[in-house]
């Protein structure tokens, strides 16, 4: 393997600018290792024509020349276009700030522990959250499928969210809207439209089993995501894939702590109109 | 290092490098012929720093020769020790030729390096070694002269297509 000496002796060997010693210690690294002295032959191409005196002349004229400015330098030693280059990146900045998705908080509910017997059954719902917000969105007569991220949605719907005060878990509830291809963090006041694919954000505050349940037509309940483990004041974004907000929809957000009764948080989404576009 | 254990060490590289390059009988004759060269041409040299930059200029100037012979003739005779074309002066037309394309990819490179690199080369030919390139550029440490040269080297290598000679 050629070493960094050797590889800086190199360098030297074919231009006639090493010492004796350096040649000396180069050509037993030669000797010893064959990539060194494959290097070294290779070298020899250069040395050899470095050596033709005709070459060599051509090689310093070319070292004499004046090196090319570059195309970029040249440029940019105006200040001209430094000043439109700078007005160029501010407008980037300033586009980039008022066009990127703010992150909004829907709702955080903190619900103060119950019973256990008693949190299962059904409590009156309550809106913890209600505010219209203005939008600007393309309108699509298909509504995406649940399971399916939405990219778009129907405009200027009202949000409601409503969550059962009777639940016996502390947590912290988010819920998100998506862009084409992010999700979003959104606000108590902020507006979830039909079509919005959501996910809710859950801190529990206790280590255990949880899951979420959406009430169907029927009044039956779907699990929307399997249970799954979960720890004491570490978050968690459920479901795995988002559903869609198409109507009125409940549900049941449910943790069994580990050796404690099953608690639970009812809410309800509720897609609503927006405020006139400003 | 004996004599003996030098010419060994060295004819065990030839064969290495030429192997590379042409069948490996081949490889083993270019390195007999080389050390016989050495031995009738050149007796009294028994110093590493002598015989080693020899033996790369004969072994150079055989793949060269044979290259040209097997393009010519598709033969793979072997050169005849005496016909060596050491002196440059008998260099063929195709030698010069070659040379010729190679000096200009050469300066052709050079013409697209930058102010440092250039310095760097022509101190280098002007026969400055790297303590005086040092002082004359004003670098920090010898080690940044390394730097500098092994940068600068890369970037013409690169600009002439990874190899001195040009593709093989």
């Amino acid at each position: 393997m050629r070493s960094e000496e050797t590889e800086r002796l190199l360098g030297g060997y074919a231009t006639g600018s090493l010492t004796e010693s350096e040649r000396r210690v180069l050509f037993e690294a030669a000797l010893e290792d064959q990539q060194v002295f494959d290097a070294l032959q290779d070298e020899e191409a250069l040395r050899d024509l470095l050596a033709d005196g005709e070459s060599r002349t051509a090689v310093e004229r070319a070292l004499r020349l004046p090196v090319p400015e570059k195309l970029g330098a040249r440029w940019f030693a105006r200040p001209w276009v430094w000043g439109w280059a700078v007005g160029l990146a501010a407008s980037c900045v300033l586009a980039i700030v008022l066009l990127r998705p703010e992150k909004r908080e829907i709702a955080s509910v903190s619900i103060p522990p119950m019973a256990p017997n008693a949190s299962l059954q059904s409590a009156p719902e309550e809106s913890i959250a209600s505010k219209q917000r203005p939008r600007a969105k393309k309108q699509k007569a298909n509504v995406p499928q649940p399971g399916v991220v939405a990219a778009d949605r129907a405009p200027e719907p009202t949000e409601q969210i409503v969550a059962s005060p009777a639940a016996p878990m502390a947590m912290s509830l988010r819920s998100s809207t998506t862009l084409p291809l992010a999700f979003v963090v959104v606000a108590p006041s902020d507006v979830i439209q039909a079509g919005d694919a959501i996910r809710i954000r859950v801190r529990p505050d206790a280590a255990g089993v949880m899951s979420l349940l959406q009430r169907g037509a029927a009044g039956t309940w779907t699990l929307l995501e399997p249970a799954v483990d979960v720890l004491a004041g570490q978050e968690y974004t459920i479901p795995r894939l988002p559903f869609i907000v198409t109507s009125e929809s409940n549900f049941r957000l449910m943790l069994v702590p580990t050796g404690g009764l099953p608690r639970f948080a009812v809410f309800t989404v509720t897609p609503g109109k927006a405020a006139p576009s400003q | 290092m004996t004599s003996e254990e030098l010419l060994r060490k060295l004819r065990e590289r030839i064969v290495g490098f030429a192997a590379s390059r042409m069948q490996r009988d081949s490889a083993e004759d270019l390195a007999q012929e080389t050390l016989i060269v050495l031995h009738q041409k050149y007796p009294d040299l028994d110093r590493i720093e002598d015989l080693l930059p020899l033996a790369l200029q004969i072994v150079r100037f055989k793949i060269m020769a044979a290259k040209r012979k097997a393009v010519r003739r598709g033969e793979y005779t072997q050169e005849a020790v005496d016909d060596l074309p050491l002196a440059e002066s008998g260099a063929s037309p195709l030698a010069s030729a070659e040379r010729k394309q190679m000096r200009e990819r050469l300066t052709a490179a050079i013409a697209k390096l930058g102010e440092r690199c250039r310095r760097m080369f022509a101190l280098k030919l002007e026969g400055r070694n790297f303590g005086e390139i040092q002082e004359i550029l004003g670098a920090a440490s010898i080690n940044t002269v390394y730097a500098w040269d092994f940068r600068c080297r890369k970037q013409l290598l690169d600009r002439m297509g990874g190899t001195w000679e040009g593709p093989r």
